[in-house]
């Protein structure tokens, strides 16, 4: 029970985290390409839109920063078997990303949502500049982290202390399992922005607000749509060469829907294949839809039952992230370290009662916050350009 | 450099970067929990907001860079002073959780009803996250019941007169120096009007008391900070938390006779002791067992491998002066603007 507890709590918690994660990922390039063609033009449309989406960001960036702590701290409580085996080599990106990415972002995104009005235009291009250097650094050292998981490279495992002993910093950094997996993920994050930022704009051309200006937005989302997808398959076909290397039991997973360990059972390989073919199949779908709206852009432009059905699409890249990430964690299993070290040795031997509290706790709040943040996200969307901008 | 003395200089950091979470965090949180009670007003509620927000989020970063290097320095005292104080470290996430979005996001809406409940949450998230970090501290010098490599903990465990105390000293002097911080935001009014608040409620003269009780608790067991290795050896490092007692006594006089700057400096100077105190008084351990000093987790028992320490040591030297020096610049230069 306590193992079942321990992985369904921090399944719930990175899933909830990952709602914002890659739409901020993503949304702060849109607000810097805004911000900085205000720069240079001096034009109000622009700052206009910067504002505006710089609004969503910052809402999506609060709800992503504070359920990202809980990750942090979840490894202590519980995980600590883990920490102990793995901290050696897994604690120094941890580290970097919050000395590195974690006091940029957090520093000026602070002056971004309290100050931006009260600062000069060279000021406010610095602070998104970054914000965005924040957010890419964060994202690279917590994939770099992860990547150790999937491809343990740049430590040793010693058999008798039980843990492992970290030995090279270069193969940790450079390992190509996490460059891949920050690409594809970087990528697929820009992709679901695009899709988001599309449906709004194409709600406020609807709506007659500011038309001119969501024009132009729903104009760069329509070419990131098709630009990123047709990137995607082929970062993540070189993906799959990689994992054909280093983790064959994932491709039979991905393959054929089984696994040549015990420990898996038949129903989690079949899992691992379904979502990797629901993945694919979006994927398919993503290329075909965004040649569709940079082909037929006037076409939607004009058409309001076509701009409907944009907004309709808006889950459809969570779906594919999401089942990209169950392809890539459950594909993994049994282990949390791949060949080394596996989930069920990983967990801290607390009280069982107390992983239940945690997680009616943590369960509980995080539905507040779910509604919190949509009804936020909502009516800032709604209200467009006559919000809050200042 | 030698294994041995990365680790010791990054046990300081982690100290030090603890404190200056906390030093930061204090004032800024106080302004939190005064919403409810001096600003009746959305404009002062904005005011009020204006001066954490800007603020908050690279506060909080020092808090994850001090938890993130327990873990990367000493994975193994990380991993059971977590899950020893499993239902704290949750409490703790919570309060973090609703203050961080309730500063953030309280005018993102204008409904009189999500304004109402925002103010409360941050007020509300603000006291408990003083108190559960105030209980927290004092549980770490005081050190756990750990024996035989294990937590003998409940969910009870950590509440001691000592740590109830520290929890509600925390809170006394977010209230005090919250008022300092909106002084030197240039919040004349509302500054004067939580100024007469912590008078007129004997705030300020439960600074010294909470502190003795916090002192005298974490000193009442056999094992104490007072009886470890440092202090038993050099028998003057006693003057520093009777000079962090003497300095908390002076918050409690500057802040009576309304001295924003030198009340500041006080507080400064009494946290800085107090954990000074506590780290020279654990040392040279990550866990402390106030069963018996054996039980205890050691700095070199704990400790990660050199290539760990020095990779941390290289970026700490790289990276935290640049932190330091654009989180420093920041603050000099919006208290000069947001003053005029």
């Amino acid at each position: 029970m306590l193992e079942v507890l321990s992985r369904l709590q921090f399944a719930l918690t990175v899933a909830f985290h990952f709602i914002f994660v890659p739409f901020t990922i993503g949304l702060i390039i849109f607000v810097l390409i805004f911000e900085h063609r205000y720069y240079k033009t001096d034009d109000q449309k622009f700052k206009k839109l910067s504002e505006f989406f710089g609004n969503i960001f910052i809402i999506n960036y609060a709800f992503g920063i504070v359920t990202g702590i809980v990750m942090t701290v979840q490894f202590g409580t519980n995980w600590s078997e883990y920490v102990r085996a793995m901290g050696d080599v897994f604690g120094s990106p941890l580290v970097i990303e919050a000395l590195l990415a974690f006091f940029l972002e957090a520093t000026f995104a602070g002056i971004w949502a309290f100050r931006r009005n009260k600062i000069s235009k060279t000021f406010r291009l610095i602070t998104l500049w970054m914000i965005f250097i924040g957010v890419m650094l964060s994202a690279l050292w917590i994939i770099t982290a992860n990547g150790f998981m999937q491809n343990p490279v740049g430590a040793t495992w010693l058999v008798d202390e039980g843990k492992v002993i970290f030995d090279n910093f270069g193969n940790l950094f450079f390992n190509p399992y996490a460059w891949y997996m920050f690409t594809h993920n970087h990528l697929a994050s820009i992709m679901l922005t695009s899709f988001i930022v599309l449906a709004i704009s194409m709600y406020h051309i609807q709506k007659k607000h500011n038309a001119d200006a969501f024009k132009i937005s729903a104009k760069i989302a329509a070419w990131v749509i098709l630009i990123t997808a047709v990137l995607m398959p082929i970062t993540g076909n070189l993906y799959m060469n990689l994992i054909a290397v280093v983790q064959p039991d994932k491709l039979n997973m991905i393959q054929n829907g089984v696994s040549v360990s015990q420990d898996v059972g038949e129903i989690l390989p079949i899992y691992v294949r379904g979502a990797f073919l629901v993945m694919v199949g979006l994927g398919t779908f993503f290329i075909l839809f965004g040649l569709y709206v940079v082909i037929y852009f006037e076409r939607i432009y004009t058409s309001n039952t076509l701009k409907k059905i944009m907004y309709a699409f808006i889950p459809l890249p969570y779906i594919a992230i999401m089942t990209g990430w169950m392809v890539a964690e459950m594909g993994r299993q049994p282990w949390i370290i791949y060949n080394m070290m596996k989930v069920s040795e990983g967990i801290s031997q607390v009280p069982v009662a107390q992983v239940w509290f945690s997680i009616i706790l943590l369960i509980s709040f995080y539905v507040l916050l779910f509604f919190m943040d949509y009804y936020l996200s909502i009516k800032t969307i709604r209200k467009g350009f006559d919000g809050d901008l200042s | 450099m030698n294994q041995e003395i990365l680790a010791h200089i990054l046990y300081g950091v982690i100290g030090l970067a603890y404190f200056i979470y906390l030093v930061q965090e204090i004032p800024t949180i106080g302004v939190g929990i005064f919403n409810i009670f001096i600003a009746k007003s959305n404009e002062d509620k904005k005011k009020l907001q204006s001066i954490s927000g800007l603020y908050s989020d690279g506060i909080e970063v020092w808090l994850i860079a001090a938890v993130g290097l327990t873990f990367a320095t000493f994975p193994e005292a990380f991993g059971e002073l977590f899950s020893g104080i499993y239902v704290a470290a949750y409490l703790l996430l919570i309060a973090i959780i609703f203050r961080g979005l309730s500063v953030e996001l309280i005018f993102k809406d204008d409904h009189p009803k999500w304004i109402k409940y925002m103010s409360l949450a941050w007020s509300i998230s603000g006291l408990l996250l003083m108190f559960v970090l105030g209980v927290y501290f004092v549980n770490i010098f005081t050190g756990f019941t750990y024996e035989n490599q294990s937590m003998d903990m409940n969910i009870f465990s950590i509440f001691s007169t000592a740590s109830i105390s520290g929890g509600l000293l925390f809170i006394a002097l977010s209230f005090v120096l919250s008022s300092v911080w909106m002084k030197f935001n240039g919040l004349e009014d509302l500054s004067s009007k939580a100024f007469q608040f912590i008078k007129k409620y004997g705030i300020i003269y439960s600074i010294p008391l909470l502190f003795s009780l916090v002192l005298m608790g974490i000193n009442n067991n056999i094992v104490s900070i007072i009886s470890g290795e440092l202090f038993t050896k050099y028998t003057w490092l006693i003057a520093i938390p009777i000079a962090s007692l003497l300095f908390f006594m002076l918050v409690t006089l500057f802040s009576y006779l309304v001295k924003p700057l030198i009340t500041y400096v006080s507080y400064f100077l009494g946290l800085a002791f107090f954990f000074i105190s506590g780290f020279l008084g654990t040392f040279p351990y990550t866990l402390f067992s106030n069963v018996a000093f054996e039980e205890g987790l050691t700095i070199s028992e704990t400790m990660s491998s050199p290539l760990a320490l020095t990779v941390l040591s290289v970026v700490l030297v790289i990276i935290l002066p640049i932190v330091i020096l654009y989180q420093g610049q920041k603050y000099v230069y919006f208290l000069r603007k947001d003053k005029h």
